[in-house]
């Protein structure tokens, strides 16, 4: 066998078994097609991954269906997945733990529909918001004597204790005041489904929940309940990282810029959330529209 | 000579026959791996396909859980009082109740027998043309296909139970109760049932159109009335849908969109709906890359071992052809060395058996002449004292011839008789002849005691001249003329030579071989009638160099060609007739001058220009390396 021929063989086997490596090592990878600095890859791959923590059961962000975690920070997280080229480990965890795990590094990124507040900003920094979280009114939808926001003066109301729909009372009774009306008896609930059930009850002629459960409700059960209008300030909802993580957030922003500007955002809000939001600021702000900056500038002390 | 060499299979041929047994086996093990690899894929592909059935099974069986839990919750809620009762504002705060607590449904409403519908804030809806209706009123609870709802324009799908007075299902239903259920919620389930990325399950309704699919624009909607499966323009996709409307099932590889996909498809229980998982078909058979993977590692490491073993097969010929050509090249050296050996035996027989021959011959002439020496030397001896008695006897003769004039006539008689005065005048030219005869028989003798010269059988200073001379005595007979030739003249020119040291004997048998053949030669030419110039012989001696001296015997005949030339020294080689010649002469004398005293033989010759043999000999070298040779070794 000449010395040239069995050079061809080798080399023929080589690049056989070559392609084969090659075949078993290559993996089908997306392009990532959001810009990566070189810190924030470094940061990652000092873990190794980024870690996103979830909520378990907040439809419509994130809930499980048939023990399957589903919802519209889920889709967004899909989405996000296939942009990058590290791996995204996510961890559900219940509510009362994910704040604070993000603020104390356990986790990177609160992968949730986190709204803005004055307090949670002196510990975190939110991205642009997805959605608005303020506050608004459902009905019973054969009710025909309420039909704008004033005619909620005298009306019984349901709130849940202590949460943000309670929170917004003073609002509306400002509104209503202004209007030259007064509000009526406020009711609070523990849970909304009891709110809801004393409203189709008529023990009650409105609850206030934030737009979106409220929007999502009434897509449910349109036979049964209206959406009202808006009662207080704006209040947007947010994926939060630990405070100062510039890179993450600016990376994140960058993701949702681009789901935003190409209309995805609006598709998911409208699959998911069943209401769109036109007018949603570029950068978060505190409720009643107030930008972060002067907070972090000067902490209000509560 | 030539060895007998055994017969093995030819290199070409055995290579081929090698090689072709590496190839049916590479060939019938490859056979054998890719039908067991086809064979394990196979059974690997059928596994996986019923896996994913399975998957859509299990998709269906949930669909079919929850249409049946929904069937239930409308039988339970059509034998509740507040719906038997069929009083529209009894029964509506508890069924807004039960819609606010069951997530799935839109809103749950009763139905009259004639066909009208509540209206939750009042009014009512006819629905007798319903499907739904009219088998509920039938008394079937059932669950229509996507529909409408004529109060909620929204897409939804109702399950309808027909409400009895009594518990006896034989009785004839006084209404329907009707769950309207929203048809994003069996999207939700179907959409979950999964196999690997790329896969998507849908379910058709009874007429083909699409119950859940992960295009909306497929789905009903308020905006698009319906879209049929069964039509569609793929018409893989739409021979499916047909399929699955004839309440069908198994798993399919067809081209849908373009590319090939698995589809997998089975009919409900609880509804006459149909529900099919599309999976490309790299999402089934990636689960088989592994295996390929293997199998091609294997088939390359397979086909790098085929090419090692060619190589090492071809490397293995190599070496043995290499060591084939070593030993023959040493067979064929072994050969020439035992040929050579073998013919230098069988020239040194010769040579000893000449030797033999030649020394008995020189005893022979040697003891001849001995013998023949003394009785020559008697007559030779006495032939002086019988010529001067005779000259005597004749001067005494002449003495009574002059004293007495006339003897008596009886005398006178007899001297007449006897032819006295030429008898007189005769006899002392006779005894003068019979000298001259002694004389050349005491010279032969001497000849041949000189070319013999047994008695001077080693290393001695002879006149080579001498030497020449005797050869030509003994060959004088061949010299004379004959009836047919002129008599040949040999022309001596003789230098100056020292006497040279040498084996005088074997010299003098080289000088005869030469001279012989030269006579032969001219004898030849004469025979073949050739011009007629003198025959010569010329014989010339001279020194050459300090210390060598050369002799060189040319003929003037025909020559040779110098192929004739290059044989000439050949042992038995030879131009004559058969039993002339022994074809050794000029062999053994190469040898002689040659191997016995360092010398060199050569000839020069052209045909038709004669031919010269030049003889070269050192004149004293001989005593300086060898010394005395004794006589056994020469005969050696």
């Amino acid at each position: 066998m000449s010395i040239r021929r069995r050079a061809f063989l080798q080399a023929g086997a080589g690049t056989l078994l070559a392609s084969i490596a090659h075949g078993c090592v290559q993996q089908s990878q997306s392009s990532p097609t959001i810009a990566i600095t070189d810190t924030l890859l470094k940061q990652i791959q000092q873990r190794g991954y980024l870690l996103v923590a979830t909520e378990d059961d907040y439809p419509p962000f994130e809930f499980l269906v048939n023990g399957k975690p589903t919802g519209f920070d889920h889709e967004l997280l899909d989405r996000l997945r296939k942009q990058v080229p590290f791996e995204i480990r996510q961890e559900i965890v219940p509510w009362q733990g994910l704040l604070p795990g993000v603020a104390e590094g356990k986790y990177d990124v609160a992968l949730t529909a986190a709204v803005i507040t004055d307090e949670r900003a002196e510990t975190l920094d939110f991205t642009t918001p997805f959605a608005e979280s303020t506050i608004a009114y459902v009905k019973r939808k054969d009710d025909a004597s309420i039909k704008t926001l004033q005619d909620l003066a005298d009306k019984a109301l349901g709130a849940q204790q202590g949460g943000a729909s309670f929170a917004a009372v003073p609002d509306l009774e400002a509104v209503l005041k202004q209007k030259g009306g007064k509000l009526g008896p406020v009711k609070q609930y523990r849970k909304f489904a009891e709110a809801y059930q004393d409203l189709l009850n008529q023990r009650l002629d409105a609850v206030l929940h934030n737009i979106v459960s409220l929007s999502v409700l009434v897509d449910e059960k349109p036979a049964i309940f209206g959406l009202g209008e808006r009662v207080g300030r704006k209040s947007y909802a947010a994926w939060a990282v630990n405070k100062g993580n510039q890179e993450l957030l600016n990376f994140l922003n960058g993701f949702l810029g681009d789901l935003r500007q190409g209309g995805e955002l609006k598709k998911l809000q409208e699959k998911w959330l069943k209401i769109t939001f036109d007018q949603l600021p570029t950068e978060p702000l505190l409720p009643g529209d107030r930008p972060l900056r002067s907070i972090s500038a000067s902490p209000i002390k509560r | 000579m030539k060895l007998k060499r055994f017969k093995p299979i030819p290199d070409a041929k055995r290579n081929l026959l090698m090689r072709l047994l590496i190839g049916s086996t590479a060939l019938v093990v490859g056979i054998t791996a890719y039908s067991s690899y086809q064979v394990v894929r196979n059974t690997m592909l059928e596994s996986l396909k019923r896996n994913a059935f399975l998957e859509v099974q299990q998709g269906g069986d949930d669909l079919d859980r929850w249409l049946s839990n929904l069937k239930t919750h409308i039988e339970t809620l059509a034998s509740t009082p507040a719906v038997r009762s069929m009083d529209w504002s009894q029964a509506e705060p508890y069924l807004k109740a039960e819609v606010l607590r069951f997530s799935d449904s839109y809103e749950i409403v009763t139905a009259r027998s004639n066909g009208l519908r509540n209206v939750i804030g009042g009014g009512s809806i006819n629905i007798w043309d319903r499907v739904y209706f009219q088998k509920a009123i039938a008394g079937h609870t059932n669950i229509s296909d996507p529909l409408i709802s004529r109060s909620l324009k929204l897409p939804a799908i109702i399950v309808a139970a027909p409400i009895r007075q009594e518990f006896d299902t034989a009785s004839v239903p006084i209404g329907v109760v009707q769950n309207v259920i929203r048809l994003d919620r069996i999207a939700q389930v179907v959409n979950n049932v999964r196999y690997g990325d790329h896969s998507y399950a849908f379910a058709l309704d009874s007429n083909g159109s699409a119950i859940a699919h992960p295009d909306p624009t497929l789905m009903l909607s308020v905006k698009n009335s319906t879209s049929n499966l069964a039509q569609a323009t793929d018409s893989n996709l739409a021979a499916i849908a047909q399929r699955m409307i004839k309440q069908q099932q198994g798993i399919e590889l067809l081209p849908i969109d373009g590319t090939l996909k698995y589809v997998a498809y089975l009919p409900l229980k609880e509804a006459n709906w149909s529900m099919a998982l599309v999976i490309p078909r790299e999402d089934i058979e990636s689960k088989l890359r592994s295996l390929d993977v293997i199998a091609l590692v294997i088939f390359g490491l397979a086909g790098t071992m085929i090419v090692i073993l060619w190589q090492v097969q071809a490397l293995e010929q190599r070496q043995l052809k290499q060591s084939k050509e070593v030993l023959e090249q040493r067979v064929s050296e072994r050969t020439a060395k035992l040929s050579a050996t073998l013919e230098q035996l069988q020239r040194s027989q010769l040579r000893l058996v000449q030797s033999e021959k030649m020394s008995a011959l020189g005893s022979l002439v040697a003891g001849v002449a001995h013998e023949i020496n003394n009785p020559v030397s008697f007559i030779f001896g006495n032939l002086n004292h019988v010529r001067e008695y005779v000259g005597d006897l004749l001067d005494l003769l002449q003495l009574y011839q002059k004293h007495y004039p006339s003897p008596h006539a009886e005398i006178e008689q007899q001297a007449e008789a006897i032819d006295l005065p030429f008898l007189v005048e005769d006899l002392p030219k006779t005894v003068a002849s019979m000298r001259m005869g002694a004389d050349r028989i005491r010279q032969i003798v001497l000849s041949l005691r000189n070319f013999s010269r047994l008695d001077h059988s080693e290393v001695k200073p002879v006149d080579i001249h001498e030497g020449i001379d005797s050869t030509l005595l003994i060959l004088q007979h061949r010299l004379k003329a004959t009836s047919d030739r002129p008599e040949m003249q040999v022309i001596r020119e003789y230098g100056d030579l020292p006497e040279v040291e040498c084996y005088a004997g074997q010299l003098n048998q080289v000088f005869m071989n030469i001279l012989s053949n030269a006579i032969d030669a001219l004898e030849e030419q004469e025979a073949r009638n050739l011009e007629c110039s003198p025959l010569t012989i010329r014989i010339t001696t001279q020194r050459y160099g300090s210390d060598r001296i050369r002799i060189c015997i040319a003929d003037n005949g025909n020559g040779m060609s110098t192929a004739v030339q290059q044989r000439i020294f050949d042992p038995f080689f030879t131009t004559k007739e058969v039993g002339k010649g022994t074809g050794m002469g000029m062999s053994i004398s190469y040898q002689i001058v040659a191997e016995k005293h360092q010398g060199s033989m050569w000839c020069e010759s052209a045909p038709g220009q004669g031919a010269a043999f030049w003889i070269e000999i050192p004149s004293c070298a001989l005593r300086n390396s060898e010394g005395t040779v004794p006589a056994e070794a020469l005969a050696a």
